[in-house]
């Protein structure tokens, strides 16, 4: 139509106007275009245009700051402030609550975070719903094999009932040939800690694994350089991870550079024998003794194979047709006399005696436990047919496990060959400088082999680890737990003074002391106390008695355990309670009483105080005492 | 006294306003003043000093019906307050007061 004012002129107004003008100003506008228009429709816009212009100005602009809903604004504003307000109000209350709150969204915010981090990883590879695990159970049944599961057995990592990863070779071969639908079969191997050789230098590395040609095929870790179906089809191949190759090539391309896997099959500081050498170890041995007998700081040195952490053999034999297990440790001379173990019968290795290194006697010492189990076939210097040995002496149990194992029957057998590890006990006090002077000895005996040592009491200290990191959680959720509590009491008792706040007030005027109205307000909450306790104690002694089940040696359940445990909890509750309570005690009654309307609680407390024969009493109602007086008793009694 | 302040124009609207009460809005006025000063005024400085008046209390506003010829948009119809009127009598006896105040003078023709 021709007949409408310029279109974008208008459009202009209704941006820049103010939304409460633009409706007049629009009309009116328009009115006067449509008055123009009959004499000069040119004349008509363009008067229309110039019109518009003019009310770009400050009145008349809308406000583009602000944005177009002022109203919301102003109302979450004013919620803000009322919340506030009202967390004022009540300081305490709101604190319990806000610190209440807070412990929960950060423990359940903990929760999350490690929930999901323990979903997040693996999750990259592609046929993660495809490859499973395989678990073998019970290839070696062990003795404690049948110790019946518990509520807390995950605690025990390395349990015997747990199945087993380690697979004979033979059997990835035979499951594919078997089961048609499994398309790939990984194997791999965690050899754990080993020597490497690179540029003629050895170090240690402490994951080095063994797999098969499609391990890159199968999981999908990103190789950043080299082909995955390549990557590994000679056994010469090594892939290494990123760091692993700057930190041995730095900047330069680590493909193509050599690695050498240094042959060895593994080795009260345990210092680890890199090789299997017998002359290397004989070497070994001599220069350590010198250094003994040179350094007063080294009280003794032994040998062993397999660790006071828990590596051993384990030695399978027919006892009167039964399958029987025991642990083997092959150990030196020094070895009973440097951890300061008791004989029970016998004696311990000696060098004297030529008997000891025979190979047809086979000497060694065996723990009770394993001399027990023996029965009266085991004789001190008799050929034991069971156990193919001549026990020369009898050593009293000692645990080199975790406590929660039970004592595995043990033998000793003597090597003066090759030891897995050396130990060296050190006076206290002397314990870094020998060692550096160790390992400076050791570097001039060995050349290029690292020095590696242990403490005994870490490696002890390491098979604690899952009971310590229980323990850990346990009181962490524990005081959590009671902090909650204390808090949810603190807040009840705050609640039951205040609702009581003129009832106490009335038996202050009354002649309640102190005492009487602090054990009025706690008797409630000692009731709800006892009731709590009734509950609790059965449920704990259950939980207690499943975790102390995981132990070989353990304590008993005391009934004097839970009534100091009641005793302390009750007491930090009564604490908690007795605050309010006190508080609104030794408030001035006259400012809890406020008016005669309380008429109700005066007659409660004026019964119980006087149950039969009440005096006569009058409560005079008058709004305004003087002094600021709020009420007046007058009781009238026998004397 | 800041709010009762009225320009020489804002007066002219007012009595405008006044005049045509309950039936002024902005062309109308418009119309009537280029009529009564016979020269041309913009009808953004009659909306100008609508508005201030407004904000001052002088006067209130309603809308109307919607009519045809002004694109279905509503009328602002302007009224007179009682404040608007209070300081329109005293403007006018301010000056009428003076006015008598002026002596006989003879202007020779």
């Amino acid at each position: 139509m021709k007949d409408q004012p310029p279109k974008n002129s208008l459009r202009f107004l209704r941006w820049f106007c103010r939304e409460d003008y633009i409706e007049e100003l629009e009309g009116d506008l328009t009115e006067l275009f449509h008055r123009q228009y009959n004499q000069s429709p040119a004349r008509a816009r363009l008067q229309f245009t110039r019109n518009v212009t003019r009310y770009f100005r400050p009145g008349f602009i809308k406000n583009f700051r602000s944005n177009y809903h002022p109203n919301s604004i102003a109302m979450f504003r004013n919620y803000l402030k009322a919340g506030w307000r009202n967390l004022t109000m009540r300081k305490l209350f709101s604190a319990i609550n806000i610190t209440g709150l807070s412990f929960s969204v950060a423990f359940c915010l903990l929760l999350f975070f490690y929930i999901r981090h323990e979903q997040s990883y693996d999750t990259f590879h592609v046929n993660k719903d495809r490859i499973f695990r395989l678990e073998m159970s019970n290839m070696f049944p062990s003795p404690d094999a049948a110790k019946k599961k518990s509520l807390f057995s995950f605690l025990n990592k390395s349990d015997n009932e747990k199945n087993q990863l380690v697979f004979p070779e033979v059997v990835a071969a035979n499951m594919q040939q078997t089961f048609p639908e499994i398309k790939n079969i990984v194997r791999f191997k965690d050899q754990g800690e080993q020597s490497l050789k690179i540029n003629n230098q050895v170090y240690r590395e402490k994951h080095v694994v063994l797999a098969d040609s499609n391990f890159f095929t199968c999981f999908s870790f990103p190789l950043i350089k080299g082909h995955a179906a390549t990557a590994l089809r000679s056994t010469a191949n090594v892939v290494v991870s990123k760091s692993l190759a700057r930190k041995y090539f730095g900047n330069e391309e680590a493909i193509g550079k050599t690695i050498a896997l240094v042959n060895h099959k593994d080795q009260v500081l345990m210092i680890r024998n890199p090789t299997w050498d017998n002359d290397f170890t004989k070497r070994v041995r001599e220069r350590l003794n010198q250094f003994e007998a040179s350094h007063p700081s080294i009280v003794a040195v032994s040998g062993m194979n397999g660790g006071l952490d828990g590596s051993y053999n384990t030695n399978g034999f027919m006892l009167n047709g039964e399958q029987k297990w025991l642990r083997q440790l092959a150990v030196d001379y020094n070895y009973f006399e440097m951890l300061g173990l008791k004989f029970v019968q016998g004696r311990p290795f000696s060098k004297d005696i030529q008997a000891d290194t025979s190979r047809t006697q086979r000497p060694s010492i065996v723990n009770e436990t394993l001399f027990r189990m023996l029965g009266k076939d085991a004789q001190l210097g008799v050929y034991n047919d069971a156990i193919r040995s001549t026990i020369i002496g009898v050593v009293k149990d000692y645990n080199f496990e975790s406590l929660s194992k039970k004592i595995e029957p043990q033998q000793h057998v003597l090597t003066t060959k090759y030891e897995q590890y050396f130990m060296v006990k050190i006076r206290a006090g002397d314990i870094q400088p020998t060692i550096a002077s160790l390992q400076k000895e050791w570097k001039q005996i060995t050349g290029d082999y690292p020095f590696d040592y242990k403490f005994l009491d870490d490696s002890i200290a390491k098979l604690y680890e899952a009971d310590i990191r229980w323990q850990n959680i346990m009181q962490s959720s524990c005081f959590f737990a009671i902090f909650i509590a204390c808090l949810g009491l603190f807040g009840l008792s705050a609640i039951n003074a205040v609702n009581r706040t003129k009832e106490i007030g009335i038996r202050k005027v009354l002649g309640a002391t102190v005492k009487d109205i602090v054990g009025d307000l706690s008797r409630s909450f000692v009731l709800m106390f006892i009731i709590a306790i009734i509950i609790s104690t059965p449920l704990a002694y259950w939980l207690m008695n499943e975790w102390l089940q995981n132990f070989a040696y353990r304590i008993d359940l005391s009934w004097w355990i839970f009534v100091i445990v009641g005793a302390i909890a009750l007491s930090v509750a009564l604490l908690t309670v007795s605050f309010q309570a006190i508080r609104a005690a030794i408030a001035n009654p006259v400012n809890s009483l406020v008016t005669a309307n309380d008429f109700g609680i005066i007659n409660k407390v004026y019964s119980e105080f006087f149950p039969e024969n009440a005096p006569a009493r009058s409560v005079p109602q008058v709004m305004t005492f003087p002094g600021g007086i709020l009420i007046s008793v007058e009781c009238i009694a026998l004397v | 006294m800041k709010y009762h302040s009225l320009g020489e124009f804002e007066e002219l609207v007012l009595l405008m306003v006044a005049a045509f009460h309950d039936e002024a809005y902005g062309v109308l006025i418009l119309e009537n003043l280029e009529e009564k000063l016979s020269k041309k005024v913009n009808i953004s400085a009659v909306h100008v000093a609508l508005k201030r008046m407004e904000e001052k209390g002088f006067v209130k506003s309603r809308f109307g019906g919607i009519t045809e010829d002004r694109g279905g948009r509503r009328k602002r119809f302007y009224v007179i307050t009682a404040l608007g009127k209070r300081v329109l009598d005293s403007q006018f006896e301010l000056r009428t007061g003076i006015y008598n105040q002026i002596p006989k003078i003879s202007f020779g023709r």
